[in-house]
């Protein structure tokens, strides 16, 4: 019994890190109708901006909350940045376009990012342990401070995303765009701005996540976005693109599927689970969990 | 009549060139060029492939290297397990590649183009996945079936020796590798193999299927409303893409003797789908040329070869936004090299 | 009887988009269906073609019903149509959109096509013979080198029809076909509609707006209004039915 509760905190933490990198995939679908295949450089990008400043403030081991939490909202900045730049630069002028050639696009800067970080940066470069991790027994249960900290920031995080969404005028202005664009624009909602905001604002959660990613496997590297990128992509499809409650509840069960059949089965196998989710979802119901079915029109 | 008997005509003579070629240059021709002309041919031959499934039929296939996969390891078990020869080895490549296309695709090919291009990705890596864990598979083959052995139950024995043939399959090397493929892949089946490529899929193109794909690709609810199945049609290009991956799989593994599963890559799924894009979907001599200058390239520009990654990146983004169409776009060679002739030779008028 | 519709309807969630409707095309008739914009007459094209199943009702041609088989069945049974919005294959010359449409028709494999073989051979000289003959009574033969987007908007219409009539139907649905023609070239399409069903002996069922098309060469009109059919009858009858006009022109027209 305890085991399973430990590969359900477990599986529910890493969840939380798909649900923050899934969250920017359905954002940007529901805006563009794009699959932002560069979305998980940025959120390799968002680690290498965390170790980067880590390492010109020179923080090490045990440098504590205050760092981290610079860390952190440093990386988000950066994450929130390249992703604007990364759709005013490559996206934008495609709007034309049909959507094979964005993906196109997509993947061309995809491609870009990751063998850029690789010139400038290297591999395989280890990340500081900012806070210490201990770990405490709840109710015969090992739990790891790591855990708590992904839940509860992303807690937070999901609690201001929806808030956002809601409750401001920004919210609004997104929603009514990822319905049409056209009538949005007619409505007087300044749709490129919008289109910016909501870039910036999925990318800056990866950022989180990949600070948060960071905690529990310090490992940077230019290839690390692209495993967690995808299945956070598959968490997506699995929500319903296009729905941010849906994104969440994919990445959850994501999690906790790649996690158990890691524990109970076979940990070679843990990858080719989201996959094998994938393929099962597309075949079946490919507008997902929460997702609407799109028709086209005859 | 007469057309098609000059094109068979053609045909035969191109064969006997290429073998010309290959007993009586290739013997003094550089090591190192050869190999430059069967890369060349090979990556030829699995764009070409593509360029029908992405090109002409529109449909966004992102795992072409996962087919390459199978028809590169499936030949490969084919000859040093079963004893296959040579040549009927990579065409039972082919034919894997084909009959895994036919699984992939079937079920994929009703999602629309994001969908298709993450799901064939998802395989591609399933396929990369399976054949790294393929000693686990091995052992559990064992395990559950057990080896023929000679004597024993009739059942146990067929049982046993569909084992045996199983784990004799399943044995891939994992990611370590598969080592000690026979070196084979020469000259002469690298483009006699081209050749064949080149010519079925050009015939194909211009033949009632061809039109078909085409009309998937521009149109689908209008192809349907023909009568015409357009899910058949995007399988049928799909296998053929596949099964001419397969066949450069399979040339790949007899020319570099081992082969790992990280050459089958998602990455090279991607730049392959670069060099039809950049070439121009909707022909195939764009691809061809791109193919090929591609392969090339790296050669001459040997200080950049870290960054060749990079500069495909930025070439294909770029030519996104600035040439969506690509080199040819839909256009051929030949019609290029045509309206060019014109151009400089125009046909002036009688007085 | 070649189709008949039997209380067929359709309700996508809570909205009733066609109901209750009846209609009934003899062979060899010239049929039109009109109504106010949104009262759903493309919705009945895509129940007929099969793009959409009806949730009530039935619909049979030549006596069978044909519900649930789905748009390419449909099509293969002897339904063609034309669209709306031009549905032509862009990347394809204007002799090669007309050729795909008989590649139902066409028996040769793959295998065939690859290599060349002799009955590859026969059956493209045989489809380029049809096609030609076809588009040179469309008008079209000059242009038949021309990729389909080359074409200006009239003839793109009468390529989308023609390559209709390349699959041999016995019913004909064309979608507003003289959109956006000024009075001249409609007046010349209604002329090749009518020619068409005679030369063909194609049944045809036409919706259209431009009134003068319709009134010129239907012989039968069934109005539909809100999903629901109205009238039915002859061009004269449907001229001088109150509630049609009241369905165009709103109460106070008639006040």
């Amino acid at each position: 019994m305890t085991l399973f509760l430990q590969q359900l905190i477990n599986g529910l933490s890493l969840g939380a890190i798909y649900a923050l990198i899934a969250l920017g995939y359905t954002m940007v679908y529901g805006t563009l109708q794009l699959i932002n295949f560069a979305h998980s450089e940025v959120f390799m990008m968002g680690a290498f901006a965390a170790f980067l400043f880590a390492g010109a403030m020179g923080w090490g081991d045990g440098a504590g909350v205050g760092a981290a939490a610079a860390v952190a909202l440093v990386a988000m900045g950066s994450c929130a940045i390249l992703g604007m730049t990364i759709e005013r630069i490559a996206y934008r002028p495609m709007r034309k376009s049909t959507r094979l050639n964005m993906l196109i696009t997509a993947i061309g800067v995809s491609i870009f990012l990751q063998n850029l970080a690789l010139r400038l940066w290297g591999t395989n470069l280890t990340f500081p342990d900012l806070i210490a991790k201990t770990n405490w027994e709840i109710a015969g249960v090992n739990v790891a401070s790591n855990s708590v900290m992904v839940l509860g920031v992303t807690l937070v995080l999901m609690i201001g995303l929806t808030w956002l969404i809601e409750k401001t005028k920004i919210g609004l202005a997104m929603r009514a765009v990822s319905h049409s664009r056209e009538t949005a624009a007619l409505m007087g909602i300044p749709v490129d701005r919008t289109i910016s905001f909501t870039f910036a604002l999925g990318s800056a959660l990866a950022g989180a996540g990949a600070f948060l990613f960071l905690l529990g496997a310090p490992k940077v590297d230019p290839q690390m976005g692209a495993m967690p990128g995808l299945k956070a992509f598959v968490a997506a499809v699995l929500g319903g693109i296009g729905s941010v409650p849906g994104a969440v509840v994919g990445a959850l069960v994501l999690g906790l599927c790649e996690t158990f059949v890691s524990g109970y089965v076979s940990s070679t196998w843990r990858d080719a689970v989201a996959f094998c989710v994938l393929i099962v979802i597309l075949l079946y119901k490919p507008s997902g969990l929460f997702g609407k079915h799109i028709v086209e029109k005859v | 009549m007469k057309g098609a008997a000059i094109g068979y005509a053609l045909f035969v003579v191109a064969l006997a060139a290429i073998w010309g070629v290959d007993q009586f240059v290739i013997p003094y021709t550089d090591r190192y060029l050869t190999d430059m002309l069967l890369r060349v041919a090979i990556c030829v031959i699995s764009v070409s492939g593509l360029a029908l499934v992405l090109g002409f039929t529109g449909q966004f296939s992102l795992g072409h290297a996962g087919f390459m996969a199978v028809g590169a390891y499936s030949s490969a078990v084919m000859s040093m397990k079963f004893g296959v020869p040579f040549p009927l080895a990579v065409l039972l490549g082919g034919l894997f590649a084909g009959v895994a296309g036919l699984a992939v695709g079937v079920p994929s090919l009703r999602l629309t183009g994001d969908y298709l291009a993450v799901v064939t990705l998802g395989f591609n890596q399933i396929i990369i996945v399976a054949v790294q864990n393929s000693g686990s598979f091995v052992d559990a083959v064992r395990a559950l079936f057990g080896t023929s052995g000679a004597e024993g139950k009739p059942a146990e024995l067929v049982l046993g020796s569909f084992g045996e043939v199983l784990s004799r399959f399943g044995d891939l090397g994992g990611a370590q590798g598969l080592t000690g493929v026979p070196l084979e892949t020469n000259f002469g089946w690298a483009f006699t193999w081209l050749l064949l490529a080149l010519v079925t899929l050009r015939n194909l193109l211009r033949s009632p299927h061809g039109r078909t794909f085409a009309a998937v690709r521009d149109n689908e609810i209008a192809t349907r409303s023909l009568g015409i199945d357009t899910t058949r049609v995007k399988v049928t290009a799909f296998v053929i893409g596949a099964f001419w991956a397969g066949v450069a799989g399979s040339l790949t593994a007899f020319k570099l003797s081992s082969i790992f599963p990280n050459q089958f890559e998602s990455k090279v799924s991607i730049e392959l789908l670069a060099m039809v894009v950049l070439g121009g979907s909707g022909s195939l001599s764009g691809p061809v040329l791109s193919a090929s200058l591609l392969t090339l390239l790296p050669e001459f520009l040997r200080g950049l070869a870290e960054y060749r990654m990079m500069i495909y990146a930025l070439l294909l983004v770029v030519m996104m936004i600035v040439r969506p169409k690509g080199l040819l776009g839909t256009r051929e060679l030949s019609d290029v090299i045509l309206a060019g002739y014109r151009r400089l030779f125009p046909v002036r008028k009688p007085a | 009887m070649l189709l008949q519709l039997d209380k067929a309807g359709i309700r996508f969630g809570g909205l009733r988009a066609v109901q209750d409707l009846d209609l009934a095309i003899q062979e060899g008739q010239l049929v039109g269906l009109i109504g106010p914009n949104g009262a759903g007459k493309t919705t009945v094209f895509n129940l007929i073609t099969g793009i959409y199943a009806p949730t009530e009702g039935d619909i049979k041609l030549s006596g069978r019903s044909i519900v649930g088989l789905g748009p390419v069945k449909v099509a293969a049974s002897g339904i063609a149509r034309t669209f709306q919005n031009i549905r032509l294959f862009g990347g394809l010359t204007v002799e090669e959109n007309v050729k795909v449409a008989l590649f139902r028709h066409q028996g040769a494999t793959l295998a065939e096509s690859a290599l060349r073989l002799p009955r590859y051979q026969q059956e493209e000289r045989e489809a380029e013979e049809e096609v030609r003959k076809l588009l040179e009574t469309f008008g079209l033969l000059a242009s038949a080198h021309l990729g389909a987007e080359e074409l200006s908007y009239g003839l793109r219409r009468r390529l989308e029809i023609a390559r209709a009539l390349a699959t041999r139907p016995k019913l004909l649905l064309l979608d507003e076909p003289a959109a956006g023609m000024n009075p001249s070239e409609a007046d010349d399409l209604m002329h090749l509609i009518r020619w068409v069903r005679d030369t063909f002996g194609v049944t045809i069922l036409l919706i259209e707006h431009h009134m003068p098309v319709v009134m010129g060469i239907c012989e039968r009109i069934t109005v539909l209004d809100h999903g629901a059919r109205i009238a039915e009858g002859t061009p004269a009858e449907i001229r001088a039915n109150p509630l049609v006009i009241e369905a165009y022109l709103g109460a106070e027209a008639h006040a």
